[in-house]
């Protein structure tokens, strides 16, 4: 099933909403009563990535060209494992240190998946959008893991910079880029 | 311990005052309009798959997602 290229691109939009909503809840802190910033730790980010999951996953039923059928689905499969654990250890059913590494594994993964993607197709019309947004998630991801590793980590982390920029790539991009 | 009347937290304003998040939604929220006035917007109509068309446009997202922040950080 070949989908018109408005449609594709909706799909992205739509996505790259999710994702920015997705960021901003979970590193963009919120104001306690006595003034102190604090992670929401919310359980709408494991489930928005769930979502967003089944969301790329529906390319792999409508997509005609093989390599973003096989990228599309490791992104879903990538989003899905990172949902379901940060939903169990939101939820107090599973805690391990390690999943302090979930997200940043997440983004740097999907960041790799978007060079991936560009070096199977360099010729393709997205290109240079798929490349700026697997820039900006490996940004994200390894400026994640260095604030982990930091003893006196910022308030806001500077990760949300490349990664809002990654959502709001995908939010602007144009129709003809969307693939 | 003449210290202690200084650690009273009443004593103290607080660290922020303002919600990052409503700064945050409100930004988005302008950034959506002033970019639908330079974009423009389709109307596609008001029927149920009409209206998510309309709805599913980038500078209306930036707006609802906006929204949605400045929700959660009023909402608390």
């Amino acid at each position: 099933m070949i989908l018109p290229q408005i449609t594709i691109a909706r799909g992205h939009w739509l996505l790259g909403a999710l994702f920015l909503a997705v960021m901003l809840e979970e590193y963009l802190p919120r104001v306690d009563k006595e003034g102190r910033a604090v992670r929401s730790r919310s359980l709408i980010v494991p489930w928005a990535l769930m979502a967003g999951a089944v969301g790329v996953w529906v390319t792999v039923v409508v997509a005609d060209i093989v390599h973003d059928i096989l990228v599309h689905f490791l992104w879903g499969d990538v989003l899905f494992a990172a949902g379901a654990l940060e939903l169990a250890r939101r939820r107090g059913v599973y805690e391990r240190p390690w999943l302090d590494g979930v997200l940043p594994a997440t983004f740097l993964s999907c960041g790799a998946l978007f060079i991936v993607h560009v070096t199977i197709d360099p010729s393709s019309q997205g290109a240079h959008w798929h490349l700026a947004m697997g820039l900006c998630l490996i940004a994200g991801g390894l400026l994640e893991f260095v604030r982990l590793g930091l003893r006196r980590a910022p308030t806001i982390s500077p990760a949300l910079v490349p990664l809002c920029g990654f959502a709001l790539a995908l939010i602007a991009i144009p129709v003809a880029a969307a693939s | 311990m003449e210290d202690e009347g200084r650690l009273e937290p009443a004593a103290y304003r607080p660290a922020i005052s303002v919600q990052p998040r409503v700064v945050v939604g409100l930004l988005l929220i302008l950034a959506g309009l002033v970019w639908a006035v330079a974009r423009g917007l389709i109307s596609y109509g008001i029927g149920p798959v009409d209206l998510g068309y309309d709805l599913d446009q980038p500078p209306v997202l930036l707006v609802l997602v906006g929204a949605w922040l400045v929700w959660r950080g009023l909402g608390r």
